[in-house]
């Protein structure tokens, strides 16, 4: 084995492991994608007696709109921590921060045929690989109670 | 407690003496600058007051503006419900006050007169339409966060 071979496949590779780590960077609340409902926003929204076009007034469009607008499904994902990995080798080095500890969030709202809203709630998903049906599937299947004067 | 005067300030590349009005100088410059002050406000979710979706979007008026109008103005819109009874486009805040359409897909016509868009200040334009055609609600949603054109 050459001094090059020995420096190229070795030494290099040795020193880059050395001298690379990666740190777990806490911080508030950050907005990834989508735009952030908040809570007072929604406080004028009540089921029985706000309408979709009531919602879309207050609200404005929805990310997701399925079965012909029987469901409206707001969606925004947060992070709460980065992920630095630096590395370094001679005079050089690089370093990449990923978004961790991200957070989806779903408000999602369920209107009656003539238009008024039967329910709404808001859901989240922390989970590592994220999926919108795995969230809003179930609650789109689960039936609850209509509130009087509003026909399913 | 006694104003420091400064010796020499810088005006138009050229070096001009101050001296004892050093103060003054400041204090005026202060006070002309005063009707400079910025007009912007941190984005907020919801609607925007009536008044400042009069100023963006004069055209529209409730129980006057036709469906027909906002189509000419605004195109097609990017969003509709109940069978076409509500429209949605998206826009952004210009520097001047106005409206810029966003994503039209009949290419991006623009509510007001050509200004710096301001992406800090994301809308969506609700339009709802009675069975005469006629406008009978408008609302300009600010949606703060939504991704830029």
């Amino acid at each position: 084995m050459t001094g090059n071979t020995l420096a190229g496949r070795i030494l290099l590779p040795l020193l880059v492991l050395l001298t690379s780590g990666c740190l777990i960077v806490p911080h508030r609340a950050v907005r990834l994608h989508g735009v952030i409902v908040p809570q007072t926003a929604t406080t004028t929204i009540q089921p029985g007696a706000s309408t979709r076009e009531d919602v879309l007034h207050c609200l404005g469009r929805p990310e997701r709109v399925e079965e012909n607008g029987r469901y409206f499904i707001y969606q925004w994902t947060m992070s709460y921590a980065t992920l630095v990995v630096a590395a370094s080798a001679g005079y050089s080095g690089s370093m990449v921060a990923v978004p961790v500890s991200t957070e989806t969030h779903f408000l999602c709202l369920e209107f009656a045929p003539d238009g008024r809203l039967l329910r709404s709630e808001r859901l989240h998903d922390a989970s590592l690989f994220k999926s919108l049906h795995k969230t809003v599937d179930p609650w789109m299947n689960k039936s609850t109670p209509h509130p009087p004067g509003v026909s399913p | 407690m006694a104003l420091m005067p400064l010796p020499v300030s810088a005006w138009s590349g050229s070096i001009v003496a101050v001296g004892k009005f050093g103060a003054w100088f400041w204090i005026g410059g202060a006070l002309l600058l005063v009707g400079c002050a910025s007009r912007s406000y941190a984005p907020v979710f919801g609607p925007r007051p009536a008044a400042e979706t009069a100023q963006r979007l004069p055209f529209l008026r409730d129980g006057i503006t036709t469906r027909a109008e906002c189509a000419a103005r605004l195109g097609l819109a990017q969003a509709e419900f109940e069978e076409g009874r509500i429209w949605v486009y998206a826009f952004t805040a210009t520097a001047n006050g106005g409206a810029r359409q966003r994503g039209s897909v009949d290419g991006a016509l623009i509510g007001q007169p050509s200004d710096f868009t301001d992406t800090a200040h994301p809308y969506d334009l609700v339009l709802t339409f009675g069975a005469d055609g006629r406008l009978t609600r408008h609302t300009l949603v600010e949606k703060p966060g939504r991704d830029a054109p």
